[in-house]
């Protein structure tokens, strides 16, 4: 080896030192990350891997996941920025340019400790700064322990590499030993040690810093021996255990509080135990203590002295400490409301009897965590003291959140559930989860408008929340029509949330986004109900609708970030469909698979919502579709074939079009154009115009513009906005073969932020000229905003951009330095004017002869339409 | 996900890249002597393939290892800047965005200081 790398204390590690440098050197990666048991060392290979980067002219950062912080979003990235999170979208942006300003140029290499524990803002902050190539990432992770999505999906998406931190080997461990102790040590003690720890480092260190400090091994003759045997213990967990079992009562009281209770506000364990205690035990690095929110919370230093402490407690006594903590908290003068969850969870691990009414305020709490399994437990228990309408209703939401949507339908039926009791309100919220559970759960709209009727039919005074969720059935269903004329615009249930949902989506498949938008007004700044978030995304949809792609990007990106910040499963789902819808129609097409592709795994993964998991999933193959990754397609086709029936066509539209694309691929033209003509007369006949409007611009976008025109009949069109409209005159544009009506359209397309749109329509136009017999220079125009106009996105194998001649290509370099030559300037002149070599504007040009097919400047100027420029 | 070899545009922007580089390169009296113009075409196509690998071209041979490729060389902080400086430069003369820009000039500062990691 040519350079022999010496690290401080890695000792036993160079194999696995060696396998991260080289992932570094890997271009094709960004990082790597470290897996192995508790105790293998896998944070001091991190620590030394960062200190060596250091000194090696790299940047390194480092955070670290706790238990503490796992709920507060980006709390791991908090210290890296000079003030206070803000909470919003600008720490994102922030704690990247302190990065990036601390490293000043050089190369950033970001350790993440036990990422497992990483709240999933900062993992997925942590996740795009490697997906961006703006830091390599180490992270470790303890086997066995499930890290956020963000951070497994560096391994899914081969953006790192893990490696594995096994146990040390027997030439490893003497080494490690010798280190640990500073001097070699006999034979006997190597054998002694690898039967005890199997090569455990933190094992391995503990028992000989206890042997020393015991005397039960001496330094003879320059070499350690064992003048006594090891101490009795035989697991690390045992030796850690002997260590506690070292401790006095008020040490172990202490200890035993923390690992029952978890990480401790310092006023909470003062009450309860004697502070010197605790001060010794920080000393003798058993506890350690951070701040967490302008509170000092105590901890153990390493996880593994929590599991010692918590299984050799009785569980007897564990219960009465819960008891104790329970009490304690309840009577702080500094609880706090979300104390309530701490101290209904402790009670009952404790056995203790909780009075429903606390379980139900703490369920409430967890639900508003997002910690969906802690409420149904809690809701549970209460249920089961007093089955009340309202428990049910609690645990139905939390089995709904958890994607068990059978479940709730058999819950709410449940027998013991005691009606009598139940207030209206009770009943309401029962009757519209009910009613949630048929719909959105198991997709039946029937079932649900049955449950409504039955509600309809006892409590005529709530009907306005009735009918609106009658309504947004209808809406989800692709009625238009029937759902207005439940929520009619104006009337009073028309502004419940479900009402809004209605009015909104019912005015945008009838084609009027613009007049939706008008109608609700400003955007409804409620995230935490859930129809709040679903309206806010339908807004976002509508907009696009309305062609305004741009401004949807923006406000979908916001929803995104702050649904991720808020632990909200669904609306991270509706939101980055929303922006994969935006994105592939803006000409990035490969954000928009990421982004679709993102929300069918969540969706999957959190088994919330099946039509979710459609939706994202329809995206996904119109995106892939689109691009011409057929393989791609077919792989998401298989798995929408296998998801179950749901009567929300509204979360449908994109599988549709994406299937009949496919299909043209597969199968031939005239397949497609079938399915496609059944699901046009199936929208036509519900009235819903707007997905009628976009399947029949597939019929002309896949090659018969004649028949698409057919398809929209001799009628008039009541529709707004800067999209739909211009879609219908770009349809009879093309259908007339009309060059110049066609680029116009485009050009509005453009405007409206449907750029792929435009750039089709563009080539369309320059097609039809070329074929109308068009001038030279009127041909040149055209097609010279088609090339513009392509540049300007992705690439996307539609037939507008695949079918035709060869296309003439020019970037936008290239034309600049065609237009100079063709008025005559020599490359020297031209490599003056743009400041870049003469070598480079030769290869330019090159390309540029090669592209149009001339083979020199006058053929050049000609094609320009300057000839004799040159002469 | 698009490597960054096609985002930049592929070979032809690698060649553009590569061209403009050299002609700075070889101007530069601060590293103009690590460049025989007798081995310049050579160099270029060895460079130009060893952009397209690092930026992931699907085409392109594993590239020649920083390392050994610079074993007999003494090369201090200051023409490392240089270089550095001229590729950010010649990947803008061939179009590259900001942002990809930033992405490769972050990718080829890392390989270079890992190289010796």
């Amino acid at each position: 080896m040519q350079h022999c790398v010496f690290v401080d204390g890695l000792i036993g590690r160079e194999s696995e030192f060696a396998a991260i440098g080289s992932a570094l050197r890997r271009a094709d990666l960004t990082g790597v990350v470290l897996i192995g048991d508790a105790g293998v060392g896998k944070s001091h290979l991190l620590g030394a891997t960062l200190r060596h980067a250091d000194l090696m002219g790299f940047s390194s950062s480092a955070i670290t996941g706790t238990r503490a912080l796992a709920d507060i979003p980006l709390a791991a990235f908090a210290s890296m920025l000079p003030s206070r999170l803000a909470g919003d979208a600008s720490d994102l942006v922030q704690i990247r340019k302190a990065l990036q300003h601390r490293a000043g140029g050089r190369p950033i290499v970001l350790g993440i400790d036990d990422a497992h524990l990483l709240d999933d803002a900062s993992a997925t902050l942590a996740h795009q700064m490697a997906g961006d190539l703006t830091a390599f990432v180490v992270a470790t992770i303890r086997s066995g322990e499930i890290p956020p999505e963000a951070v497994t999906s560096l391994l899914k998406d081969g953006l790192a590499v893990r490696i594995q931190i096994d146990a040390f080997n027997r030439v490893d461990l003497t080494s490690f030993a010798e280190s640990t102790l500073g001097g070699s040590i006999s034979a006997g003690i190597e054998q002694d040690l690898w039967d005890r720890t199997l090569g455990n480092p933190l094992f391995i260190r503990e028992l000989l810093l206890q042997a020393r400090a015991t005397g039960a091994l001496a330094l003879r003759h320059d070499r350690y021996e064992l003048v006594q045997p090891f101490a009795s213990p035989d697991t690390l967990v045992d030796l850690i255990d002997s260590r506690l079992a070292g401790l006095s009562v008020a040490h172990h009281r202490a200890a035993a509080l923390v690992a029952v209770g978890g990480p401790l506000e310092i006023d909470l364990l003062e009450q309860l135990v004697d502070p010197d205690a605790l001060v010794q035990l920080e000393d003798a690095r058993v506890l350690a203590a951070d701040e967490v929110d302008e509170t000092l919370m105590v901890r153990f230093v390493h996880p593994v002295y929590a599991d010692a402490t918590r299984r050799r407690l009785g569980r007897l006594a564990a219960r009465q400490l819960l008891r104790e903590l329970a009490t304690t908290l309840a009577a702080s003068p500094k609880r706090r409301p979300e104390d309530i969850l701490r101290i209904a969870t402790w009670r009952l691990d404790a056995g203790v009897e909780a009075e429903p009414a606390l379980l139900m305020q703490a369920a409430r709490l967890a639900t508003g965590r997002n910690d969906h399994a802690l409420a149904e437990r809690l809701a549970g228990l209460a249920f089961d003291t007093e089955p009340s309408l309202r428990a049910a209703t609690m645990i139905a939401n939390s089995l709904v959140e958890q994607g068990r949507h059978g479940e709730a339908h058999t819950l709410l039926r449940d027998e013991r559930i005691n009606h009598g009791d139940a207030s209206d309100g009770d009943r309401f919220r029962w009757a519209m989860i009910e009613a949630s559970v048929s719909f959105w759960g198991l997709g039946s709209a029937t079932d649900a408008l049955r449950v409504i009727d039955d509600f309809q039919s006892e409590f005529p005074a709530a009907t306005n929340h009735a009918v609106a969720f009658r309504g947004s059935i209808a809406a989800a269903c692709g009625q238009p029509i029937q759902a207005l004329a439940q929520v009619p615009v104006g009337s009073a249930a028309a502004t419940t949330p479900l009402g809004l949902f209605t009015v909104i989506t019912s005015l945008t498949s009838l084609g009027r986004p613009v007049l939706a938008l008008q109608t609700v007004g400003t955007l409804p700044d409620n995230d935490r109900a859930a129809a709040g978030a679903i309206t806010r995304v339908c807004y976002a949809f509508t907009m696009i609708d309305a062609g305004r792609v741009d401004e949807a990007l923006a406000l979908g990106v916001e929803g995104w970030e702050r649904a991720v910040r808020i632990g909200d499963v669904h609306g991270r789902v509706a939101w980055s469909i929303a922006i994969g819808w935006a994105e592939l129609n803006f000409g990035r097409r490969a954000a928009a698979s990421r982004w679709f592709c993102d929300a069918a795994e969540l969706a999957r993964h959190s088994a919330a919502s099946n039509h979710g998991v459609r939706w994202a999933l329809g995206g996904g193959l119109l995106a892939s579709i689109l691009a011409g990754d057929l393989d791609a397609a077919r792989r998401l086709r298989d798995q929408l074939d296998e998801l179950p029936a749901h009567d929300a066509v509204m979360y449908a539209h994109m599988e549709w079009r994406g299937r009949a694309w496919l299909q043209a691929a597969d199968e031939g033209l005239e397949f497609a154009i079938a399915s496609l003509l059944v699901r046009i007369a199936e929208t036509k006949a519900r009235g819903d115009l707007a997905p009628w409007l976009f399947l029949i611009l597939d019929v002309a976008r896949l090659g018969r513009p004649e028949l698409a025109v057919e398809l929209l009949g001799d009628g008039e069109f009541d529709v707004d906005g800067a999209l739909l409209p211009t879609i219908v005159r770009l349809l009879h544009a093309t259908a007339r073969r009309d060059a110049e009506d066609t680029a116009a359209a485009s050009d509005e397309l453009q405007l409206a932020g449907f750029r792929v749109l435009a750039a089709e329509g563009a080539a369309w136009a320059w097609a039809m000229s070329r074929e109308n017999g068009d001038d030279a220079r009127v041909v040149t125009m055209y097609s010279r905003r088609a090339q513009d106009m392509r540049d300007q996105i992705e690439s996307y194998a539609t037939p507008a951009f695949t079918g035709g001649p060869p296309e003439v290509s020019l970037s936008r370099r290239e034309r600049e330095i065609a237009m100079l030559v063709a008025h005559g300037h020599s490359s020297r002149e031209v490599a003056d004017e743009l400041i870049i070599g003469v070598r480079t504007v030769e290869s330019h040009l090159a390309r540029v002869y090669a592209k149009l097919g001339v083979r020199s400047r006058v053929e050049l100027a000609e094609v320009f339409g300057l000839a004799g420029a040159t002469s | 996900m698009r490597t960054l070899y096609e985002r930049i545009g592929g070979a032809a922007s690698i060649t553009i890249v590569v061209d403009e580089l050299y002609d700075r390169l070889t101007c530069d009296p601060r590293v103009s002597h690590h460049f025989d113009p007798a081995r310049l075409t050579a160099q270029k196509a060895g460079q130009c393939a060893w952009l397209a690998t690092a930026f992931g071209s699907p085409h392109s041979e594993p590239a020649t290892d920083l390392r050994q490729a610079h074993r007999h060389l003494e090369i201090s902080d200051e023409q490392v800047t240089a270089v550095l400086g001229h590729l950010e430069a010649a990947l803008g003369v061939a179009e590259v965005d900001d942002e990809l820009r930033r992405q490769a000039m972050s990718l080829i500062t890392r390989l270079w200081y890992a190289r010796v990691f």
